[in-house]
């Protein structure tokens, strides 16, 4: 009678489970981590000052957002290689909201979001009620002072004097 | 016979490596798209209420705090003065107008605003250099103006 040699099963396949845990996890970091809802923010340089203050997320203030930046539907080599950027009046454009603007359109655009929130009383020397709403200029470090200027005198007149701009803090140095 | 259950008794063999490769493709969109928003802030520069919108100045007021920006086409270069004195240095221009910021506090006039005077050319980050040092110096009031003319 012979005896048969138990055969070995071995199992070699690894264990995916720890894998899979981990995989979730990056999966759910990134996925909260991304952002694709439409921003009022368009990417840019902006300029940079080490007095800056960060924004608060949460500010209750009603804020239009102007961004001041180079038409990127221009294949303009100038700005990006220059170093103060391309000089050129009409490739910086205008954008509230996604919505490039000229100059008429920005201010029937900012004289409708002034509207919306007015100070309760008139102010004596302006003569009217001036709008509590925030105008929020967001400009390419490379952009011509003009664009930026003109955008706080069509926020002037339509009664928007609470005017932020925006900036970044330097990269802190090592 | 008791025992744990094997392999073989469960009917059910849910297949994961689909799963796991659709978690892979997801994740690596993801790690593609992720990119890390700048940090952000701002200066507030309020204009003059009482003054309307073309925020002339007083008349009667001589002496102000004019930072000049001009854009040298030439050299595609911007030149900075204060009055008529070219300060290329940010160091020396912080002096200058905390020189200027104390006398006027002095005269009883601390809410005299620092006027940054810019021609169109001149790039947004020099006129903001200027609104920085400002800022550093506690100098709350400032005003943007543009009728610098170049090479002038």
């Amino acid at each position: 009678m012979s005896k048969e040699q138990p055969k070995l099963k071995e199992d070699i396949s690894p264990n995916v489970v720890p894998m899979i845990d981990i995989m979730f996890l990056l999966l759910l970091f990134f996925m909260l981590g991304a952002d694709m809802a439409q921003r009022e923010s368009v990417d840019m340089v902006l300029p940079l000052a080490d007095q800056i203050k960060e924004q608060k997320e949460n500010e209750e203030v009603p804020t239009t957002t102007v961004n001041v930046h180079h038409d990127p539907n221009l294949d303009c080599k100038i700005n990006d290689s220059a170093e103060n950027g391309c000089r050129e009046k009409g490739h910086w454009i205008w954008s509230v909201r996604g919505i490039t603007h000229t100059a008429e359109t920005l201010k029937t655009q900012l004289q409708i979001d002034a509207d919306e929130f007015l100070e309760d009383s008139e102010t004596p020397g302006a003569g009217k009620k001036l709008s509590a709403k925030k105008l929020l200029i967001r400009a390419d470090g490379k952009a011509p002072y003009g664009e930026i200027q003109r955008v706080i005198e069509i926020g002037g007149g339509v009664g928007m004097y609470k005017v932020e701009v925006a900036g970044a803090k330097p990269a802190a140095a090592p | 016979m008791a025992g744990g259950g094997e392999a073989e008794d469960n009917p059910v063999n849910i297949n994961v490596v689909p799963m796991v490769d659709v978690i892979f493709c997801l994740c690596v969109f993801f790690m593609c798209s992720f990119k890390f928003k700048q940090l952000e802030g701002k200066f507030t520069s309020w204009l003059p209420k009482d003054k309307g919108v073309g925020g002339a100045s007083d008349p009667g007021e001589i002496r102000e705090m004019r930072v000049a920006l001009f854009w040298e086409a030439d050299t595609q270069k911007v030149r900075r003065q204060y009055g008529h004195r070219e300060v290329p240095d940010d160091e020396e221009l912080k002096r200058i107008l905390d020189g200027a910021h104390q006398d006027f506090v002095k005269q009883g006039k601390p809410d005299t605003p620092v006027i940054i005077d810019g021609a169109f050319e001149v790039p947004w980050q020099s006129i903001y250099t200027v609104v920085n040092i400002c800022k550093a110096l506690e100098i709350e009031k400032i005003e943007f103006a543009m009728g610098a003319n170049a090479g002038k």
